[in-house]
Parts: C-alpha cells; sequence; structure tokens
C-alpha cells in the first residue's frame, strides 16, 4: 500500500512537470538551433534560430562545397542572419555552430544557385537588339515587344522572389519539430510499455 | 546537455557507446519488479526535462534531473536515461542516434557519482545536512555532466578549459534550479516514503 502511495505522487510530480513544461509556452522548446537559407541573385541569404523565434545570435556559420572544401566562413548578426555571395555554383552546404553540441545544417542546391542568377546570366547572353533592321516598323516593333517581355519576366520573377521568401521561411519554421503535447504524451507511453515488458521478463525469470 | 549528430569523431562515439553498454548492462541486471516501476517514472520525468527550458542571456539551457534520477536509482539511471534519451532522439530529433552512447555516459555517469556520494548523507536525521546533501546531489550532478560534455566535445578542436568554462557559466541556473528541485523532492520523499532513498538493493 505505502508503495502505491509513493509511486502515485512521484507520478503527481511528473504530471506537475508535464504541464509546467505545457502550459508555459514560453519555456517549452526543446534547443536546436536551425539555419535558413534563401537565394536572391548572387547573395545567399541565411538566418538561424533556436526553435521558433530566438536567433542564434554571435554564431559560426561555414559553407562548404560537395567534396567538403570550407569555401567561406561567417558570424551570425544580432538577428541571426549572415549573407555571402555564392563562390561556386555547385551544392553549398552550410553548417551553423552555436556553441558547444549545438550544430544544423542546411544545404543550397545548385539549381536554386542557378535558378538565381540564371536570368542575370540569361540576360547578358541576349543578343543585344541594336542590329538595324532595315526593314518596316513591323520588324522593329516586333524586336521591341520582345525585350518588353524579356525584361518583364525578369520584374515578375524578382517580384516573385520577394513575395516567395517569407513564405518559404513559414514553411521551413512549419516544418520545424517543437515537440508537440501528442509526442510527449507518446514518449512517456513507450517508457511505460519498456518497461512493462522488462517487468514481464523479470517475472518469468523469477517464476 | 544533448551532443547533436556530426559534431564528434568516431572513436569517441564508439567510447562512449561501449562504456554507456557497460553501465545499461548493469543497470538492468540489477532492476527488479519493486524498482521497475520508479524507473518508469525517472525516466519519464528526464524525458519531460528537456521541454523545460531556462533562458539564460541570449541562449538557453534546458532541465536535466539526472541528480533526482542518480538519487533514487543509483545504477537503474543509466537504463532510465538511456530509454529517455532514445524517445527524445526519435521522437523530437533531440540530441542524436549516434551520440546516444556519450551522452548517456555524460548524464548517467555523473547520476551515478552523485548517488555513490550524497545516497547516505541524504537519509541523515540532520535537516540541516539532509538538505544541502540533497541540493548539492543536484548541483554537482549537472556540473559533472557539464564537464564530462567538454571533455567529449575536445576532440573538436576547441581547448577543455575554454569549452568547460562555457557550459558550466552557461548551466549554472540549471544546477542551482536542480539543486533546488532535488531538495524538495527528497523531502517530500522522505516523509512519504523514506525507503526509497536508502539506496537500492545493497547496490554500493
Amino acid at each position: 500500500m505505502q508503495r502505491n502511495n509513493s509511486l502515485v505522487s512521484a507520478i503527481l510530480c511528473c504530471a506537475v512537470l508535464v504541464c509546467a513544461a505545457l502550459l508555459v509556452p514560453a519555456l517549452s522548446h526543446a534547443h536546436r538551433v536551425t539555419v535558413f537559407a534563401w537565394v536572391e541573385g548572387t547573395t545567399v541569404f541565411t538566418e538561424s534560430s533556436f526553435s521558433k523565434g530566438n536567433p542564434a545570435v554571435n554564431a559560426r556559420i561555414v559553407v562548404s562545397d560537395k567534396a567538403g572544401t570550407v569555401l567561406l566562413e561567417g558570424t551570425t548578426d544580432r538577428d541571426g542572419a549572415f549573407a555571402f555571395t555564392a563562390p561556386k555554383l555547385e551544392d553549398l552546404t552550410i553548417v551553423i555552430d552555436a556553441g558547444p553540441g549545438h550544430r544544423g545544417e542546411w544545404v543550397v542546391r545548385e539549381s536554386e544557385l542557378r535558378e538565381a542568377q540564371g536570368l542575370a546570366t540569361e540576360e547578358a547572353n541576349r543578343p543585344s537588339p541594336a542590329p538595324a533592321p532595315v526593314s518596316p516598323e513591323g520588324t522593329v516593333s516586333a524586336v521591341t515587344s520582345a525585350i518588353d517581355r524579356d525584361e518583364l519576366r525578369a520584374m515578375i520573377d524578382d517580384a516573385l522572389d520577394k513575395k516567395l521568401k517569407p513564405l518559404t521561411k513559414m514553411l521551413v519554421e512549419a516544418q520545424s519539430d517543437e515537440p508537440s503535447l501528442t509526442e510527449v504524451i507518446g514518449g512517456i507511453g513507450y517508457i511505460f510499455g519498456i518497461m512493462g515488458i522488462i517487468l514481464y521478463f523479470k517475472s518469468r525469470r523469477d517464476r | 546537455m544533448h551532443i547533436s549528430e556530426g559534431i564528434l569523431s568516431a572513436p569517441v562515439l564508439a567510447a562512449g557507446a561501449g562504456a554507456a553498454v557497460i553501465g545499461i548492462a548493469v543497470g538492468v541486471r540489477k532492476m527488479d519488479q519493486e524498482t521497475i516501476p520508479r524507473v518508469a517514472v525517472l525516466s519519464s520525468a528526464f524525458f519531460v526535462s528537456s521541454l523545460i527550458h531556462i533562458p539564460i542571456g541570449p541562449s538557453s539551457a534546458h532541465l536535466i534531473l539526472n541528480g533526482i534520477n542518480g538519487l533514487l536509482l543509483g545504477w537503474l539511471s543509466f537504463p532510465s536515461i538511456f530509454i529517455a534519451l532514445t524517445l527524445q532522439a526519435i521522437l523530437f530529433h533531440f540530441g542524436g542516434i549516434t551520440t546516444l552512447g556519450i551522452n548517456t555516459l555524460n548524464m548517467a555517469l555523473p547520476a551515478l557519482i552523485c548517488y555513490a556520494i550524497f545516497h547516505r548523507p541524504v537519509l541523515s536525521d540532520n535537516a540541516l545536512l539532509s538538505s544541502c546533501a540533497s541540493f548539492l546531489c543536484g548541483f554537482l550532478a549537472v556540473f559533472l555532466s557539464c564537464l564530462l560534455a567538454a571533455l567529449s566535445l575536445v576532440s573538436t578542436n576547441e581547448s577543455f578549459m575554454a569549452l568547460a568554462k562555457l557550459l558550466v557559466v552557461a548551466h549554472i541556473p540549471v544546477m542551482v534550479i536542480e539543486g533546488f528541485i532535488t531538495l524538495f523532492c527528497v523531502a517530500f520523499i522522505k516523509r512519504v516514503k523514506p525507503e526509497m532513498l536508502g539506496g537500492l538493493h545493497a547496490t554500493k
């Protein structure tokens, strides 16, 4: 009987801990550091934070290529941000080191880099519209409207980049795994389940 | 202080895993029908403790609860902490899978050491001695965990003293809070069921 009492009280203590953890949202998040990066033009922007919102300040960022060679290093500022010019057009691995034992990683794909810069290079490669079409107005206006269309495309892509950036950021944040109540309860259930199995085998051996 | 994946080198991970396996094996062998529910409860407490955050300046630290784990479980704190860490890694992606061994060692060994030092003073009738012992148990367990974690991280090109200082300073609020938590838990258990503190089945 006494043993049951203490088990119950111990369970109560545990329950209090769980409630404390979950009813105080400001305190209740697991402690991971994540880095998120996006590309605009030739610049790669990174933002790093602990769980939701708390920026990782003065953390070390290391950018390496596919082979693992370190391409450049930097430190995050007060908002956890760090930007750099893409040194190479291949998959870049961005690693953040926010103190002992805290490490996060993000890979910027080569396709993303090419796409962000691709427009710039495409435009540069586009043959200049100068050559004098000694022909009637029709051809000249055809060339002019082709130029406009390209510029328009560039403007639209720019605008889309700006609009999508916060959305992509939200997606990454939404994916960041904060332990939910379900997971906590599930975990505790697993613990009791595992202990039950151990108990079963121990009791069989004693018999 | 859960060490994440990809930081430690293979030899360190292997050594940590090896030592942890030994501790867990000893712990599991010592488990019996009476102590298993206790292990379950303390393992759950440890599991949940990582959710309780203590903001310290720009970053923050979380509770560890290995002091009370050690005091009530002794060698059994190895399997208790190991199971909780495994579930934290799988469900919360907190810590790593390859680092399970070294993390278990870093948190369970101090628990065992504090059990060895404090489980008798804690039982004393002198309230002051008992309170001090419980507080120190919680305090020291976190402190030793910091040192062990710093030691594990030494292989990553940073000096031990710098790491140790960083970790210890970051965890001082945690140490103090856990000292008090252990103090209150012990006071409570002493009133309800003092046998629970009496050390397990002749471990030390």
